[in-house]
C-alpha cells in the first residue's frame, strides 16, 4: 500500500474530518432494527428422500410405459386371427406362388398336392379352417 | 456482542430468527457503511438517509442472500448503488454534471460534522474530480484500506482494471494539488 501512496496522500494522511453525532452509530442501529417493517417468510421446506427419488421414479414409470406398450402392439400382431403360419410358409416359397398365386390356375386338391410336395405341415384343422377356403 | 457470520447467516434462513439475526447484521455494519456512504455523498444527512435505504432495500431481499458471497461484499454492493442512485437524483435535480460536487464540497467547509483541516478539504474536493469509477476505488482502497479481491468482489470488475483505477486517480489527485 506504501508504494502506491503518494507524497501529498501521505502527508494528509487517511482522516477524512468527517464526524458524527455522539453515540449515532449505537443509536441508528437501535432504531433501524425497531423500524424494520414485518414480512411473512415462507419455512424453508427439507427435502426428503422422495424428493430425492422421485425424477428416478418417474423416469423409471416412463421406460415401463413404453416397454407395455410395445409389448402389447407385438401381441396384437401375433394373435392376429386372419394370421395362419402355413399360409404364411407356402407363400414364401416362390415355386408355390408362380403356379398358383399369379397363373390362377389351381383348384384345392392342386394346392394341397403341392403343399405336401413342399414339406409345408397341414393339419386337418387347417383344411377345414375357414382362411384356407 | 459476539458477531459470527456463519451463525448469523444460518439464523437469517429460519423466519423464527431472522429478524434478531438481521439485528446483529445492523449493528455489525451500521458504522463501516456509513463511512462508506459518507464519503461518496459528503453529508451526514444524506449518508444517514441511504444507510437506512441500504438496509431497508437488504432487509426486502434477505431471502435471496444465501450465504455465497460475504455478507459484507453484498452489503457493499447494495451500499454502493444506494449512493449512487442518490448522487444521481440530487445532480439531476441540480441540473449538474454527474460527477460535478463541487458544491457539496464548498457546503462541506461549512458542515457541523466536518471538521477536517484545509489539506482534508482539498483531498475531498480532488476527490470529488475524479470519475465515479475512480472515486469508489480511491475511498475503498485509501481510506478504507480494502484489499483489491474484496474491491473487485463488490464492483464487479478485475483486480488488474481496479489497480489502473488507483494508480489514475492518485496521478490525478497529484495533480490537482499541483
Amino acid at each position: 500500500m506504501k508504494k502506491e501512496d503518494s507524497e501529498i496522500l501521505s502527508k494528509i494522511g487517511k482522516q477524512t474530518g468527517f464526524k458524527v453525532p455522539d453515540g449515532y452509530f449505537a443509536d441508528f442501529a437501535k432504531k433501524m432494527t425497531e423500524s424494520l417493517p414485518d414480512r411473512e417468510f415462507e419455512q424453508e421446506v427439507k427435502p426428503t428422500l422422495w424428493h430425492h427419488v422421485r425424477p428416478w421414479i418417474y423416469m423409471a414409470a416412463m421406460f415401463g410405459g413404453i416397454w407395455c406398450m410395445m409389448h402389447l402392439f407385438t401381441d396384437m400382431r401375433d394373435n392376429n386371427p386372419y394370421y395362419n403360419p402355413s399360409i404364411a410358409k407356402a407363400f414364401n416359397n416362390e415355386s408355390f406362388v408362380d403356379d398358383f398365386v399369379l397363373t390362377g390356375d389351381f383348384n384345392e386338391y392342386d394346392l394341397l398336392q403341392q403343399l405336401c410336395e413342399d414339406s409345408v405341415e397341414i393339419s386337418d384343422e387347417d383344411i377345414f379352417n375357414d382362411s384356407i377356403k | 456482542m459476539e458477531y459470527n457470520e456463519k451463525d448469523i447467516i444460518e439464523q437469517l434462513k429460519n423466519p423464527e430468527y431472522v429478524k434478531d439475526a438481521f439485528g446483529k447484521v445492523i449493528a455489525h455494519y451500521t458504522e463501516p457503511l456509513y463511512w462508506h456512504i459518507r464519503k461518496l455523498v459528503l453529508n451526514h444527512d444524506d449518508a444517514n438517509d441511504v444507510l437506512q435505504n441500504t438496509f431497508l432495500k437488504a432487509w426486502s431481499s434477505i431471502e435471496y442472500f444465501r450465504g455465497d458471497a460475504k455478507m459484507s461484499t453484498w452489503l457493499y454492493r447494495i451500499a454502493t448503488n444506494e449512493a449512487i442512485t442518490f448522487l444521481s437524483k440530487e445532480q439531476g435535480r441540480n441540473t449538474a454534471s454527474i460527477d460535478d460536487m463541487a458544491e457539496a464540497v464548498k457546503a462541506l467547509a461549512a458542515d457541523e460534522w466536518f471538521d477536517g483541516n484545509d489539506l482534508q478539504l482539498k483531498l475531498q474536493e480532488a476527490v470529488t474530480q475524479l470519475p465515479e469509477k475512480q472515486r469508489l476505488v480511491f475511498n475503498m482502497r485509501y481510506f478504507d484500506e480494502m484489499k483489491y479481491e474484496d474491491i473487485s468482489e463488490i464492483l464487479g470488475t478485475s483486480v488488474g482494471a481496479l489497480k489502473a483505477s488507483f494508480h489514475h486517480a492518485v496521478k490525478k489527485i497529484e495533480s490537482f494539488f499541483e
